[in-house]
């Protein structure tokens, strides 16, 4: 081929090319549905709008200013995220883990088991928030009048403390299965002899647990970590179906508040400068994170 | 050309022309109130049989209409027809066709098209009108020996009193839902203006009113109070469905915030229950217990759409047409926006028709104020009956919000 007009490229020259091309339709998609809107997002933070009007109108700095000043909602909005997520993220991994150990050894009905508790993780948290919603309510009601019982004549939706255990409760019931799958895959990662050498070591089962079990499981431990951090300031289909954010807004997430400040209030470029405030604690709270659980990955 | 390409370039061009003639006049129509949507549908169906060429594809969206509205708006798929509550005129009048020469206008009530009315010209269309006040069961007010309806705090004390020495909970109020809280604070808003209420909210949206100059609101809470003393256990948990199976089921002998909307589902629960309606007591004086009547929510026409001479062909059979006058009084359950217009076939409409004739009734305040404040009213309530502010407090965030919010 050398010895023809046509100029040719270098063979790895084509091969990026190639892989260029390969690659274009999804760069062009995730460009125009994801990086474009997140850069339109800056510009309507500052302006005010209310979503209607055909043009929105530049406002300066007044959005961020209002929300360091004046809203109360919004640092509400943020404990709640936070207490939630704390909760949320050791509770279904604790949970999750100990599940796992306990469906890796050799129980009789432990694919039964598995499918089970990974079942609800399949259901579109709508209807598992409305569900759970009508369980809480009427169905409550039924089981307090069968059994007399006190738990079921506490107001579960309508108290603000307990509905904030509600939606945990439904929040952790719904994804417990994820994680489980995720660490159960981990645990049958580990090589068998290592273990086996512990175990002829003199270590006890909790010993094993800690010292050989847990370090070599930080892979998966990690994902699941930041898969559950993710899931938790994301909450908001729960909230939607479950408690609409009541009573009195007592369980609106920062994710349920932005967007009640956007649709409801009609106030978009407000609501948007809240989501850029969001993004940036989301994204130091991320490298945090990843940086923190690498560091302890042990790999054999 | 193989059998095989003729027969794909046939199929294409089959496509093509479909896509082609599916261009005849389709008419967008977003509506709210699923409950009424089978009233949408026998009008459609009575308007194809006079004009057979034109499509009206209607979908009817209850929880999240505002937000859907704001998508189709700013995705460019504005709806041809789609409905703002009475005090959004403003909001959507970019959007809002011109109607103050249709035919159909001369037809609507002349009181209300001052509220649908903005800079002059007509641009919004009344859906219709609605009632608001306290819907009873009959039967539970004969059983405890009610015989005079009660039209004073003190009056309506002693009833409860009454339905619960009969072992009958007297209140069901759904205030779960943050548009009840409104419903029953208009009773108070117009009693404390004198049904007049549109120059002091405009003052609250100032900041220039404040609560305590107007005693008679202040006694919202206390009728928040007497409700949640008598009323079902868990009170933040009842919702619209709950309140009026409640009353349907006769859990309950009245709710609040419901008007001619709700008939239905409790009729639907026990089809032999017999409904009285009267007005909210405001305080002490029996004169301003009255039940609120009118319009709340306006169709709006997309200025810019592209079948606009069709939509109005529409419209004029929907509101000029003698023969469609069913659907108000029968078709969607309401009082008609209409001059001259029959009754509803609804229980609760009989005693409203004489309080209405006789003006005896108080108007929607919550018109002048955006939903958008309504519903931060309705959480900050909610703080209250929670116990989670006081009143005071309340107060005072209700007065900054409706500085911020109120539109």
């Amino acid at each position: 081929m050398e010895g023809r007009g046509m100029k040719t490229l270098g063979t790895r020259r084509y091969t990026i090319l190639v892989f260029l091309l390969f690659i274009l339709p999804a760069v062009v998609t995730i460009v125009y549905a994801f990086y474009i809107p997140f850069v339109m997002n800056i510009f309507y933070a500052f302006t005010q709008w209310n979503g209607i009007q055909k043009q929105p109108s530049f406002n300066g700095l007044d959005n961020f200013k209002e929300i360091v000043r004046e809203d109360n909602r919004f640092g509400a909005s943020a404990i709640f995220t936070l207490k939630f997520g704390v909760l949320y993220i050791v509770i279904v991994n604790a949970l999750s883990l100990l599940l796992a150990v306990l469906l890796d050894k050799k129980l009789l009905t432990r694919n039964a088991l598995r499918a089970a508790f990974y079942l609800p993780n399949i259901l579109s948290l709508v209807i598992v928030g409305f569900t759970w919603k009508f369980i809480f309510t009427l169905g409550f009601d039924f089981l307090g009048g069968a059994t007399h019982l006190k738990v079921f004549d506490l107001s579960w939706l309508g108290d603000r403390h307990l509905a904030f255990y509600s939606i945990l409760f439904v929040s952790i019931w719904q994804s417990i299965g994820f994680y489980t799958v995720i660490y159960i895959a981990g645990l049958q990662s580990i090589p068998g002899d290592i273990l086996e050498a512990a175990t002829i070591d003199g270590a006890s089962p909790w010993t094993r647990f800690l010292r050989v079990t847990f370090p070599m499981l930080m892979p998966s431990v990690t994902s699941c970590f930041f898969f559950s951090l993710i899931s938790s300031v994301r909450l908001f289909d729960v909230i939607v179906s479950l408690t609409g954010g009541g009573p009195g807004r007592a369980t609106a997430s920062v994710t349920y508040d932005i967007y009640t400040e956007a649709f409801s209030n009609n106030r978009y470029g407000y609501a948007t400068a809240k989501t850029l405030i969001f993004f940036v604690v989301i994204l130091a709270i991320s490298i945090v994170q990843v940086r923190a659980f690498k560091g302890r990955e042990v790999e054999v | 050309m193989t059998g095989k390409r003729k027969a794909v370039l046939v199929l294409m061009i089959i496509l093509a022309s479909g896509l082609l003639f599916a261009q005849s006049a389709t008419i967008k129509w977003f509506a709210f109130s699923p409950e009424a949507i089978d009233a949408y549908n026998s009008l459609i169906a009575a308007y194809q049989k006079v004009e057979p060429n034109v499509t009206i594809d209607v979908e009817a969206v209850q929880g999240d209409y505002p937000t859907q509205l704001k998508l189709k708006l700013n995705s460019g798929d504005t709806p041809d027809i789609f409905v703002g509550t009475m005090g959004e005129i403003a909001l959507f009048a970019e959007y809002s066709a011109d109607l103050t020469k249709e035919p159909f206008i001369k037809n609507i009530l002349p009181s209300i098209i001052p509220d649908v009315t903005y800079q002059g010209k007509v641009i919004g269309i009344p859906v219709k009108q609605d009632i608001e006040g306290i819907i009873y069961d009959k039967k539970a007010f004969a059983d405890a020996g009610i015989t005079a309806l009660p039209k004073t705090f003190k009056e309506l004390d002693a009833a409860c009193q009454k339905l619960k020495a009969k072992g009958i909970t007297p209140f069901a109020s759904g205030f779960k839902e943050w548009w009840v809280y409104k419903h029953v604070f208009n009773h108070f808003m117009d009693a404390a203006t004198n049904n007049s209420p549109s120059k002091t909210v405009a003052d609250f949206k100032a900041g220039k009113a404040h609560f305590k100059d107007y005693p008679a609101l202040m006694r919202y809470f206390d009728m928040i109070d007497l409700l949640i003393k008598y009323g079902t256990p868990r009170p933040l948990e009842v919702d619209f469905n709950a309140e009026i199976s409640a009353l349907g089921s006769h859990k309950v002998a009245m709710i609040t915030g419901q008007g001619n909307w709700a008939e239905a589902g409790v009729v639907a629960v026990d089809p032999a229950i017999q409904l009285g309606f009267m007005g909210l007591p405001t305080g002490d004086d029996p004169s301003q217990s009255r039940i609120v009547a009118g319009p709340g929510h306006a169709w709006r026409i997309n200025k810019d759409s592209k079948n606009l001479p069709a939509v109005m062909k529409f419209l004029n059979f929907w509101y000029n047409n003698p023969d469609n006058a069913t659907y108000f009084t029968d078709g969607i359950k309401a009082f008609s926006p209409l001059k001259n217009a029959p009754t509803p076939k609804l229980q609760i409409a009989v005693p409203a028709i004489a309080a209405i004739n006789k003006g005896d009734v108080y108007t929607w305040a919550s018109n002048y104020s955006s939903d958008a404040f309504h519903q931060r009213f309705g959480e900050l309530v909610q703080d209250y009956i929670s116990k989670a502010k006081t009143r005071q407090q309340v107060i005072d965030e209700i007065e900054k919000a409706w500085m911020k919010l109120g539109g």
